[in-house]
Protein backbone atom coordinates (compact mmCIF):
# COMPACT_ATOMS: atom_id res chain seq x y z
CA UNK A 1 0.00 0.00 0.00
CA UNK A 2 2.76 2.44 0.96
CA UNK A 3 4.72 1.75 -2.21
CA UNK A 4 1.58 2.12 -4.30
CA UNK A 5 0.86 5.45 -2.66
CA UNK A 6 4.47 6.54 -3.16
CA UNK A 7 4.44 5.70 -6.85
CA UNK A 8 1.21 7.67 -7.26
CA UNK A 9 2.51 10.75 -5.47
CA UNK A 10 4.21 13.81 -6.95
CA UNK A 11 6.85 14.02 -4.23
CA UNK A 12 8.59 10.86 -5.46
CA UNK A 13 8.92 12.13 -9.04
CA UNK A 14 9.85 15.65 -7.92
CA UNK A 15 12.64 14.10 -5.81
CA UNK A 16 13.96 12.11 -8.78
CA UNK A 17 13.89 15.18 -11.04
CA UNK A 18 15.61 17.27 -8.38
CA UNK A 19 18.40 14.68 -8.11
CA UNK A 20 18.77 14.57 -11.88
CA UNK A 21 19.09 18.36 -12.04
CA UNK A 22 21.66 18.28 -9.24
CA UNK A 23 23.64 15.52 -10.95
CA UNK A 24 23.79 17.60 -14.13
CA UNK A 25 24.27 21.01 -12.53
CA UNK A 26 27.22 20.08 -10.30
CA UNK A 27 29.69 19.05 -13.02
CA UNK A 28 28.27 21.64 -15.42
CA UNK A 29 29.04 24.46 -12.96
CA UNK A 30 32.39 22.95 -12.00
CA UNK A 31 31.22 22.54 -8.41
CA UNK A 32 32.02 18.82 -8.51
CA UNK A 33 34.32 17.23 -11.06
CA UNK A 34 34.91 13.75 -9.62
CA UNK A 35 32.90 10.93 -8.08
CA UNK A 36 33.93 11.72 -4.48
CA UNK A 37 32.60 15.25 -4.75
CA UNK A 38 29.53 14.18 -6.69
CA UNK A 39 28.61 11.59 -4.06
CA UNK A 40 29.49 13.81 -1.10
CA UNK A 41 32.00 11.13 -0.07
CA UNK A 42 34.92 13.34 0.89
CA UNK A 43 36.52 12.02 4.09
CA UNK A 44 35.70 14.15 7.14
CA UNK A 45 38.28 16.69 8.20
CA UNK A 46 37.26 16.99 11.85
CA UNK A 47 35.70 20.02 13.43
CA UNK A 48 36.41 22.17 10.39
CA UNK A 49 34.06 20.07 8.31
CA UNK A 50 32.68 22.08 5.44
CA UNK A 51 28.93 22.25 6.01
CA UNK A 52 28.28 22.57 2.29
CA UNK A 53 30.24 19.40 1.64
CA UNK A 54 27.91 17.44 3.87
CA UNK A 55 24.86 19.02 2.30
CA UNK A 56 25.41 17.82 -1.25
CA UNK A 57 25.56 14.43 -2.94
CA UNK A 58 23.90 11.60 -1.10
CA UNK A 59 22.95 13.85 1.84
CA UNK A 60 20.43 15.51 -0.45
CA UNK A 61 18.83 12.11 -0.94
CA UNK A 62 18.48 11.87 2.84
CA UNK A 63 16.86 15.31 2.96
CA UNK A 64 14.43 14.31 0.20
CA UNK A 65 13.63 11.04 1.96
CA UNK A 66 13.04 12.93 5.20
CA UNK A 67 10.58 15.25 3.44
CA UNK A 68 8.81 12.39 1.66
CA UNK A 69 8.46 10.29 4.79
CA UNK A 70 7.24 13.25 6.83
CA UNK A 71 4.62 14.16 4.24
CA UNK A 72 3.51 10.53 4.10
CA UNK A 73 3.17 9.96 7.83
CA UNK A 74 1.63 13.34 8.60
CA UNK A 75 -0.68 12.88 5.58
CA UNK A 76 -2.00 9.68 7.13
CA UNK A 77 -3.06 11.62 10.20
CA UNK A 78 -4.16 14.94 8.70
CA UNK A 79 -6.44 13.30 6.12
CA UNK A 80 -7.78 10.78 8.61
CA UNK A 81 -6.70 7.72 6.60
CA UNK A 82 -4.73 6.60 9.66
CA UNK A 83 -8.11 5.67 11.20
CA UNK A 84 -8.72 3.18 8.39
CA UNK A 85 -5.20 1.80 8.74
CA UNK A 86 -5.15 1.41 12.50
CA UNK A 87 -8.67 0.01 12.72
CA UNK A 88 -7.61 -2.88 10.51
CA UNK A 89 -3.99 -3.29 11.58
CA UNK A 90 -3.90 -3.80 15.33
CA UNK A 91 -0.18 -4.57 15.35
CA UNK A 92 1.96 -1.41 15.24
CA UNK A 93 4.73 -3.28 13.49
CA UNK A 94 2.56 -3.50 10.35
CA UNK A 95 2.52 0.29 10.09
CA UNK A 96 6.13 0.89 11.12
CA UNK A 97 7.37 -1.97 8.97
CA UNK A 98 5.34 -0.80 5.97
CA UNK A 99 6.68 2.72 6.18
CA UNK A 100 10.29 1.65 6.80
CA UNK A 101 10.27 -0.93 4.03
CA UNK A 102 8.73 1.35 1.41
CA UNK A 103 11.11 4.17 2.28
CA UNK A 104 14.09 1.80 2.29
CA UNK A 105 13.15 0.72 -1.25
CA UNK A 106 12.77 4.38 -2.24
CA UNK A 107 16.10 5.25 -0.71
CA UNK A 108 17.81 2.39 -2.55
CA UNK A 109 16.25 3.48 -5.81
CA UNK A 110 17.20 7.14 -5.37
CA UNK A 111 20.79 6.24 -4.41
CA UNK A 112 21.19 4.10 -7.52
CA UNK A 113 19.42 6.63 -9.71
CA UNK A 114 21.62 9.50 -8.51
CA UNK A 115 24.82 7.44 -8.82
CA UNK A 116 24.05 6.47 -12.42
CA UNK A 117 23.00 10.05 -13.25
CA UNK A 118 26.23 11.40 -11.68
CA UNK A 119 28.38 8.96 -13.67
CA UNK A 120 26.64 9.84 -16.93
CA UNK A 121 26.88 13.58 -16.19
CA UNK A 122 30.64 13.36 -15.41
CA UNK A 123 31.20 11.49 -18.67
CA UNK A 124 29.08 13.89 -20.72
CA UNK A 125 30.90 16.95 -19.34
CA UNK A 126 34.25 15.32 -20.07
CA UNK A 127 35.54 14.72 -16.54
CA UNK A 128 35.53 10.94 -16.82
CA UNK A 129 34.65 8.47 -14.09
CA UNK A 130 37.56 7.75 -11.78
CA UNK A 131 36.74 5.35 -8.95
CA UNK A 132 39.52 5.37 -6.36
CA UNK A 133 38.62 1.95 -5.02
CA UNK A 134 37.02 0.49 -8.12
CA UNK A 135 33.47 -0.67 -8.68
CA UNK A 136 33.50 -2.89 -5.57
CA UNK A 137 34.17 0.10 -3.33
CA UNK A 138 31.41 2.09 -5.03
CA UNK A 139 28.96 -0.77 -4.38
CA UNK A 140 30.16 -1.03 -0.76
CA UNK A 141 29.76 2.75 -0.41
CA UNK A 142 26.19 2.56 -1.71
CA UNK A 143 25.36 -0.32 0.63
CA UNK A 144 26.74 1.63 3.59
CA UNK A 145 24.83 4.75 2.58
CA UNK A 146 21.67 2.67 2.18
CA UNK A 147 22.13 1.19 5.66
CA UNK A 148 22.55 4.66 7.10
CA UNK A 149 19.49 5.81 5.17
CA UNK A 150 17.47 3.02 6.81
CA UNK A 151 18.58 4.29 10.22
CA UNK A 152 17.75 7.84 9.12
CA UNK A 153 14.27 6.69 8.05
CA UNK A 154 13.74 5.08 11.47
CA UNK A 155 14.76 8.29 13.26
CA UNK A 156 12.49 10.52 11.17
CA UNK A 157 9.61 8.06 11.50
CA UNK A 158 10.00 8.21 15.28
CA UNK A 159 9.98 12.02 15.21
CA UNK A 160 6.91 12.00 12.97
CA UNK A 161 4.99 9.53 15.11
CA UNK A 162 5.71 11.51 18.26
CA UNK A 163 5.00 14.97 16.89
CA UNK A 164 2.71 14.35 13.88
CA UNK A 165 3.96 17.73 12.66
CA UNK A 166 5.20 18.22 9.09
CA UNK A 167 7.32 21.22 10.06
CA UNK A 168 9.09 19.42 12.91
CA UNK A 169 9.63 16.31 10.77
CA UNK A 170 11.15 18.23 7.86
CA UNK A 171 13.40 20.33 10.10
CA UNK A 172 14.53 17.20 11.98
CA UNK A 173 15.22 15.49 8.66
CA UNK A 174 17.32 18.40 7.45
CA UNK A 175 19.31 18.62 10.69
CA UNK A 176 20.03 14.89 10.82
CA UNK A 177 20.77 14.55 7.08
CA UNK A 178 23.23 17.44 6.91
CA UNK A 179 24.89 16.65 10.21
CA UNK A 180 23.71 20.00 11.55
CA UNK A 181 22.61 18.32 14.74
CA UNK A 182 25.99 16.68 15.46
CA UNK A 183 27.85 19.82 14.45
CA UNK A 184 25.72 21.82 16.83
CA UNK A 185 26.41 19.26 19.54
CA UNK A 186 30.15 19.47 18.85
CA UNK A 187 30.16 23.28 18.98
CA UNK A 188 28.07 23.20 22.15
CA UNK A 189 30.59 20.78 23.69
CA UNK A 190 33.53 23.02 22.76
CA UNK A 191 31.79 26.09 24.20
CA UNK A 192 31.06 24.34 27.49
CA UNK A 193 34.49 22.71 27.65
CA UNK A 194 33.12 19.20 27.11
CA UNK A 195 35.20 18.06 24.12
CA UNK A 196 34.02 14.44 24.26
CA UNK A 197 30.53 15.62 23.35
CA UNK A 198 31.79 16.13 19.78
CA UNK A 199 33.18 12.62 19.57
CA UNK A 200 29.77 10.99 20.09
CA UNK A 201 28.86 12.31 16.65
CA UNK A 202 30.44 9.17 15.17
CA UNK A 203 27.65 7.17 16.75
CA UNK A 204 24.95 9.41 15.33
CA UNK A 205 23.25 8.74 12.00
CA UNK A 206 24.93 11.71 10.29
CA UNK A 207 28.27 10.76 11.83
CA UNK A 208 28.01 7.25 10.42
CA UNK A 209 27.03 8.70 7.06
CA UNK A 210 30.16 10.85 6.94
CA UNK A 211 32.35 7.82 7.61
CA UNK A 212 31.38 6.29 4.26
CA UNK A 213 33.96 6.90 1.53
CA UNK A 214 34.69 5.49 -1.90
CA UNK A 215 37.66 3.54 -0.52
CA UNK A 216 36.39 0.52 1.35
CA UNK A 217 37.34 -0.11 4.97
CA UNK A 218 36.10 -3.19 6.80
CA UNK A 219 36.20 -1.39 10.16
CA UNK A 220 34.11 1.50 8.85
CA UNK A 221 31.66 -0.94 7.27
CA UNK A 222 31.15 -2.74 10.58
CA UNK A 223 30.80 0.54 12.45
CA UNK A 224 28.25 1.84 9.95
CA UNK A 225 26.36 -1.45 10.13
CA UNK A 226 26.29 -1.48 13.95
CA UNK A 227 25.39 2.19 14.33
CA UNK A 228 22.61 1.85 11.74
CA UNK A 229 21.25 -1.34 13.30
CA UNK A 230 21.33 0.19 16.78
CA UNK A 231 19.44 3.31 15.67
CA UNK A 232 16.91 1.25 13.74
CA UNK A 233 16.24 -1.00 16.75
CA UNK A 234 16.03 1.97 19.14
CA UNK A 235 13.71 3.95 16.90
CA UNK A 236 11.55 0.90 16.14
CA UNK A 237 10.93 0.42 19.86
CA UNK A 238 10.31 4.16 20.29
CA UNK A 239 7.90 4.23 17.35
CA UNK A 240 5.94 1.30 18.76
CA UNK A 241 5.67 3.14 22.06
CA UNK A 242 4.54 6.32 20.31
CA UNK A 243 1.80 4.44 18.49
CA UNK A 244 0.70 2.65 21.64
CA UNK A 245 0.62 5.83 23.74
CA UNK A 246 -1.10 8.26 21.42
CA UNK A 247 -4.71 7.98 20.29
CA UNK A 248 -5.37 8.22 16.56
CA UNK B 1 -22.80 -14.23 19.47
CA UNK B 2 -22.12 -10.66 20.54
CA UNK B 3 -20.05 -8.76 18.00
CA UNK B 4 -19.16 -6.05 20.50
CA UNK B 5 -19.12 -6.49 24.25
CA UNK B 6 -17.50 -3.90 26.49
CA UNK B 7 -17.10 -4.37 30.20
CA UNK B 8 -16.86 -1.33 32.46
CA UNK B 9 -15.21 0.64 29.68
CA UNK B 10 -13.76 3.98 30.76
CA UNK B 11 -11.88 6.80 29.08
CA UNK B 12 -10.65 9.75 31.06
CA UNK B 13 -9.22 12.99 29.68
CA UNK B 14 -7.65 14.86 32.59
CA UNK B 15 -10.36 14.96 35.24
CA UNK B 16 -13.22 14.38 32.81
CA UNK B 17 -14.74 10.95 32.37
CA UNK B 18 -15.55 10.98 28.67
CA UNK B 19 -16.74 7.38 28.91
CA UNK B 20 -17.79 6.11 32.28
CA UNK B 21 -18.06 2.37 32.93
CA UNK B 22 -19.95 1.44 29.79
CA UNK B 23 -21.21 -2.11 29.27
CA UNK B 24 -22.17 -2.08 25.62
CA UNK B 25 -23.56 -5.22 23.99
CA UNK B 26 -24.08 -5.33 20.24
CA UNK B 27 -25.51 -8.66 19.08
CA UNK B 28 -24.56 -10.27 15.78
CA UNK B 29 -26.62 -8.97 12.88
CA UNK B 30 -27.87 -5.90 14.74
CA UNK B 31 -28.08 -2.34 13.52
CA UNK B 32 -27.26 -0.66 16.79
CA UNK B 33 -28.27 2.98 17.00
CA UNK B 34 -25.98 4.84 19.39
CA UNK B 35 -27.72 7.98 20.60
CA UNK B 36 -26.56 10.84 22.73
CA UNK B 37 -25.98 14.57 22.89
CA UNK B 38 -22.87 16.22 21.51
CA UNK B 39 -19.94 15.40 23.79
CA UNK B 40 -21.79 12.55 25.49
CA UNK B 41 -19.02 10.04 24.64
CA UNK B 42 -20.35 8.37 21.48
CA UNK B 43 -17.33 9.01 19.26
CA UNK B 44 -14.86 8.18 22.03
CA UNK B 45 -16.62 4.86 22.64
CA UNK B 46 -16.63 4.10 18.92
CA UNK B 47 -12.94 5.01 18.66
CA UNK B 48 -12.10 2.66 21.52
CA UNK B 49 -14.11 -0.13 19.89
CA UNK B 50 -12.04 0.36 16.72
CA UNK B 51 -8.76 0.42 18.63
CA UNK B 52 -8.13 4.07 17.77
CA UNK B 53 -8.19 5.26 21.38
CA UNK B 54 -6.81 3.45 24.39
CA UNK B 55 -9.33 2.77 27.17
CA UNK B 56 -8.30 4.11 30.57
CA UNK B 57 -9.80 0.95 32.03
CA UNK B 58 -12.24 -1.79 31.14
CA UNK B 59 -12.34 -4.45 28.50
CA UNK B 60 -13.48 -4.72 24.88
CA UNK B 61 -14.31 -7.97 23.11
CA UNK B 62 -14.93 -8.08 19.37
CA UNK B 63 -16.40 -11.24 17.89
CA UNK B 64 -15.75 -12.80 21.32
CA UNK B 65 -12.02 -12.10 21.00
CA UNK B 66 -9.85 -9.45 22.64
CA UNK B 67 -9.61 -6.09 20.88
CA UNK B 68 -5.93 -6.68 20.14
CA UNK B 69 -6.73 -9.84 18.17
CA UNK B 70 -5.68 -9.26 14.55
CA UNK B 71 -8.40 -11.54 13.18
CA UNK B 72 -11.14 -9.69 15.02
CA UNK B 73 -9.78 -6.31 13.99
CA UNK B 74 -9.56 -7.31 10.36
CA UNK B 75 -13.37 -7.59 10.35
CA UNK B 76 -14.05 -3.91 11.12
CA UNK B 77 -14.80 -1.07 8.77
CA UNK B 78 -15.01 2.42 10.16
CA UNK B 79 -16.06 5.97 9.50
CA UNK B 80 -15.47 8.06 12.60
CA UNK B 81 -15.78 11.84 12.86
CA UNK B 82 -14.85 12.62 9.25
CA UNK B 83 -14.10 10.41 6.25
CA UNK B 84 -10.57 9.00 6.37
CA UNK B 85 -9.25 9.95 2.97
CA UNK B 86 -6.11 11.23 1.24
CA UNK B 87 -7.35 14.57 -0.10
CA UNK B 88 -4.69 14.77 -2.81
CA UNK B 89 -5.64 11.42 -4.33
CA UNK B 90 -8.63 10.58 -6.49
CA UNK B 91 -11.71 8.81 -5.16
CA UNK B 92 -10.77 5.55 -6.85
CA UNK B 93 -7.15 5.76 -5.67
CA UNK B 94 -8.36 6.14 -2.09
CA UNK B 95 -10.44 2.99 -2.46
CA UNK B 96 -7.59 1.08 -4.10
CA UNK B 97 -5.29 2.05 -1.22
CA UNK B 98 -7.82 0.83 1.31
CA UNK B 99 -8.18 -2.38 -0.70
CA UNK B 100 -4.41 -2.87 -0.64
CA UNK B 101 -4.33 -2.05 3.07
CA UNK B 102 -6.91 -4.70 3.94
CA UNK B 103 -5.45 -7.16 1.44
CA UNK B 104 -8.36 -7.84 -0.86
CA UNK B 105 -7.94 -9.47 -4.25
CA UNK B 106 -8.16 -7.15 -7.23
CA UNK B 107 -8.60 -3.89 -5.30
CA UNK B 108 -9.22 -1.92 -8.50
CA UNK B 109 -12.25 -3.98 -9.48
CA UNK B 110 -13.58 -3.77 -5.93
CA UNK B 111 -13.03 0.01 -5.94
CA UNK B 112 -15.10 0.36 -9.10
CA UNK B 113 -17.92 -1.67 -7.51
CA UNK B 114 -17.78 0.38 -4.30
CA UNK B 115 -17.93 3.66 -6.20
CA UNK B 116 -20.97 2.41 -8.06
CA UNK B 117 -22.62 1.36 -4.80
CA UNK B 118 -22.29 4.85 -3.30
CA UNK B 119 -23.09 6.66 -6.55
CA UNK B 120 -19.65 8.13 -7.17
CA UNK B 121 -18.77 6.42 -10.45
CA UNK B 122 -18.83 9.72 -12.34
CA UNK B 123 -16.38 11.22 -9.88
CA UNK B 124 -13.95 8.30 -9.70
CA UNK B 125 -10.99 10.28 -10.99
CA UNK B 126 -11.77 13.51 -9.17
CA UNK B 127 -9.41 14.35 -6.33
CA UNK B 128 -11.01 13.72 -2.96
CA UNK B 129 -10.33 17.30 -1.86
CA UNK B 130 -12.48 18.58 -4.72
CA UNK B 131 -15.50 16.44 -3.81
CA UNK B 132 -18.43 18.02 -1.98
CA UNK B 133 -18.98 17.28 1.72
CA UNK B 134 -21.69 14.74 0.91
CA UNK B 135 -19.52 13.04 -1.72
CA UNK B 136 -16.61 12.82 0.71
CA UNK B 137 -18.99 11.22 3.18
CA UNK B 138 -20.06 8.67 0.57
CA UNK B 139 -16.43 7.97 -0.26
CA UNK B 140 -15.71 7.47 3.45
CA UNK B 141 -18.58 4.98 3.63
CA UNK B 142 -17.28 3.12 0.56
CA UNK B 143 -13.83 2.95 2.18
CA UNK B 144 -15.35 1.64 5.40
CA UNK B 145 -17.16 -1.08 3.48
CA UNK B 146 -14.09 -2.22 1.53
CA UNK B 147 -13.45 -5.90 2.14
CA UNK B 148 -17.02 -6.54 3.33
CA UNK B 149 -16.30 -6.16 7.05
CA UNK B 150 -18.38 -8.10 9.55
CA UNK B 151 -18.75 -4.98 11.69
CA UNK B 152 -19.24 -1.43 10.47
CA UNK B 153 -18.70 1.41 12.93
CA UNK B 154 -20.26 4.59 11.57
CA UNK B 155 -20.16 7.89 13.39
CA UNK B 156 -22.67 10.39 12.04
CA UNK B 157 -22.52 8.98 8.50
CA UNK B 158 -25.59 10.96 7.43
CA UNK B 159 -23.90 14.33 8.07
CA UNK B 160 -23.57 16.33 4.90
CA UNK B 161 -25.72 14.04 2.78
CA UNK B 162 -28.60 15.42 0.73
CA UNK B 163 -32.08 13.86 1.19
CA UNK B 164 -31.47 11.51 -1.74
CA UNK B 165 -28.10 10.51 -0.29
CA UNK B 166 -29.69 9.84 3.10
CA UNK B 167 -32.24 7.48 1.54
CA UNK B 168 -29.51 5.74 -0.50
CA UNK B 169 -27.31 5.32 2.55
CA UNK B 170 -30.21 3.93 4.55
CA UNK B 171 -30.83 1.41 1.79
CA UNK B 172 -27.15 0.48 1.57
CA UNK B 173 -26.96 -0.06 5.33
CA UNK B 174 -30.14 -2.14 5.32
CA UNK B 175 -28.87 -4.20 2.37
CA UNK B 176 -25.49 -4.83 4.01
CA UNK B 177 -27.23 -5.89 7.17
CA UNK B 178 -29.84 -8.12 5.55
CA UNK B 179 -27.87 -9.64 2.68
CA UNK B 180 -24.38 -9.91 4.15
CA UNK B 181 -25.28 -10.07 7.81
CA UNK B 182 -23.05 -7.09 8.61
CA UNK B 183 -23.44 -5.83 12.15
CA UNK B 184 -23.59 -2.05 12.29
CA UNK B 185 -22.89 0.32 15.16
CA UNK B 186 -24.17 3.70 14.01
CA UNK B 187 -24.47 7.00 15.77
CA UNK B 188 -26.64 9.77 14.43
CA UNK B 189 -28.48 12.85 15.59
CA UNK B 190 -31.13 12.31 12.93
CA UNK B 191 -33.21 10.01 15.09
CA UNK B 192 -36.06 9.73 12.60
CA UNK B 193 -33.70 8.14 10.10
CA UNK B 194 -32.12 5.93 12.71
CA UNK B 195 -35.49 4.61 13.84
CA UNK B 196 -36.19 3.39 10.30
CA UNK B 197 -33.30 0.91 10.35
CA UNK B 198 -32.10 0.30 13.90
CA UNK B 199 -32.83 -3.00 15.61
CA UNK B 200 -31.23 -1.99 18.90
CA UNK B 201 -30.51 1.26 20.68
CA UNK B 202 -27.99 2.47 23.22
CA UNK B 203 -28.56 5.84 24.83
CA UNK B 204 -25.53 7.55 26.33
CA UNK B 205 -25.44 10.67 28.46
CA UNK B 206 -22.37 12.28 30.03
CA UNK B 207 -20.32 9.18 29.34
CA UNK B 208 -22.81 6.78 30.94
CA UNK B 209 -24.91 4.28 29.02
CA UNK B 210 -28.31 5.04 30.50
CA UNK B 211 -30.37 2.63 28.44
CA UNK B 212 -29.82 -0.23 26.04
CA UNK B 213 -32.92 -1.69 24.41
CA UNK B 214 -34.09 -3.48 21.31
CA UNK B 215 -36.47 -1.86 18.84
CA UNK B 216 -39.22 -4.27 20.00
CA UNK B 217 -38.75 -3.25 23.64
CA UNK B 218 -38.78 0.38 22.62
CA UNK B 219 -42.10 -0.14 20.85
CA UNK B 220 -43.62 -1.53 24.05
CA UNK B 221 -42.14 1.22 26.21
CA UNK B 222 -43.26 4.05 23.99
CA UNK B 223 -45.95 6.13 25.64
CA UNK B 224 -48.53 6.74 22.94
CA UNK B 225 -51.39 9.08 23.92
CA UNK B 226 -54.61 10.58 22.69
CA UNK B 227 -54.29 14.22 21.79
CA UNK B 228 -57.55 16.10 22.44
CA UNK B 229 -58.21 19.79 21.90
CA UNK B 230 -61.37 20.88 23.67
CA UNK B 231 -62.56 24.15 25.32
CA UNK B 232 -62.89 24.01 29.11
CA UNK B 233 -60.16 21.39 29.11
CA UNK B 234 -59.98 21.12 32.91
CA UNK B 235 -63.63 20.12 33.16
CA UNK B 236 -63.22 17.74 30.22
CA UNK B 237 -60.17 16.18 31.90
CA UNK B 238 -62.11 15.63 35.11
CA UNK B 239 -64.90 13.92 33.17
CA UNK B 240 -62.46 11.66 31.31
CA UNK B 241 -60.66 10.71 34.52
CA UNK B 242 -64.00 9.85 36.18
CA UNK B 243 -65.58 7.91 33.32
CA UNK B 244 -62.74 6.36 31.30
CA UNK B 245 -60.14 5.85 34.07
CA UNK B 246 -57.03 6.54 31.91
CA UNK B 247 -53.48 5.89 33.19
CA UNK B 248 -52.88 9.60 33.11
CA UNK B 249 -54.56 12.70 31.78
CA UNK B 250 -52.32 15.75 31.35
CA UNK B 251 -53.64 19.26 30.83
CA UNK B 252 -51.52 21.35 28.45
CA UNK B 253 -51.83 24.99 27.33
CA UNK B 254 -54.17 25.93 24.46
CA UNK B 255 -56.94 23.59 25.68
CA UNK B 256 -54.94 20.46 24.89
CA UNK B 257 -55.24 17.19 26.79
CA UNK B 258 -52.85 14.23 26.57
CA UNK B 259 -54.61 11.04 27.63
CA UNK B 260 -52.40 8.01 28.29
CA UNK B 261 -53.61 4.43 28.40
CA UNK B 262 -56.53 4.88 26.03
CA UNK B 263 -56.32 4.57 22.26
CA UNK B 264 -60.02 4.64 21.30
CA UNK B 265 -60.59 8.09 19.80
CA UNK B 266 -64.30 7.31 19.18
CA UNK B 267 -65.03 6.61 22.84
CA UNK B 268 -63.43 9.87 23.97
CA UNK B 269 -65.15 11.87 21.25
CA UNK B 270 -68.54 10.33 22.04
CA UNK B 271 -68.18 10.93 25.79
CA UNK B 272 -67.19 14.57 25.41
CA UNK B 273 -69.77 15.35 22.72
CA UNK B 274 -72.58 13.72 24.73
CA UNK B 275 -71.57 15.87 27.73
CA UNK B 276 -71.79 19.06 25.70
CA UNK B 277 -68.10 19.64 24.95
CA UNK B 278 -67.27 20.89 21.42
CA UNK B 279 -64.30 18.69 20.53
CA UNK B 280 -61.94 20.46 18.09
CA UNK B 281 -59.27 17.77 17.66
CA UNK B 282 -58.81 14.18 18.67
CA UNK B 283 -56.15 11.80 17.38
CA UNK B 284 -53.76 9.09 18.53
CA UNK B 285 -50.20 10.39 18.89
CA UNK B 286 -47.51 7.73 18.58
CA UNK B 287 -44.33 8.63 20.41
CA UNK B 288 -41.30 8.46 18.14
CA UNK B 289 -37.64 7.80 18.98
CA UNK B 290 -36.89 11.51 19.20
CA UNK B 291 -39.58 12.11 21.81
CA UNK B 292 -38.59 8.98 23.69
CA UNK B 293 -34.99 10.19 23.76
CA UNK B 294 -36.00 13.70 24.84
CA UNK B 295 -38.19 12.33 27.61
CA UNK B 296 -35.34 10.16 28.82
CA UNK B 297 -32.98 13.12 28.76
CA UNK B 298 -35.39 15.23 30.76
CA UNK B 299 -37.22 16.95 27.93
CA UNK B 300 -34.42 19.21 26.70
CA UNK B 301 -34.34 19.60 22.91
CA UNK B 302 -30.69 18.93 22.34
CA UNK B 303 -30.52 15.61 20.53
Amino acid sequence: MDLHRLLHSKVFYVSAIFLLIMAVAMPMSGMATNMEAMMGATPPTGSGEDFLNTSVGTSVIFILIGITLTLFVCGDYSGGFAKNIFTFHSDAKDYIGGKMLSMAVTSGFLLLFYTIAAMIALSVFGYGIVLAGGVFCLIAFLIQKWLVSCAFIAVILLVNLFTRSSAVGIIAGFLVATGGLTMGLSLFGEMLGIPWLGSIGRFMVSGASQLCTLTFSGGVFVQVLLVSAAWMALCYVGSKRALAKKDV
Amino acid sequence: MDVIRTTSLCKTYGNKNAVDHIDLVVPHGAIYGFIGRNGSGKSTTQKMVCGLARPTSGDIQLFERPLSDTQARSKIGTLIEQPGIYPGMSAIENLILQGLSVGIEDPKQQAVKSLDMVGLTKFAKKKAKHLSLGMKQRLGIAIAMTGNPGLLVLDEPINGLDPEGIIELREVIARLNQELGTTILISSHILGELSKIATHYGIIDEGKLIQQISAEELATRRRDYLHVRVPESEKAAALIRQRLKPEECQIHPNNVLHIFGISDTGAVNQLLSASGFAVQEVFLHQQDLEEYFLNLMGGEKVA
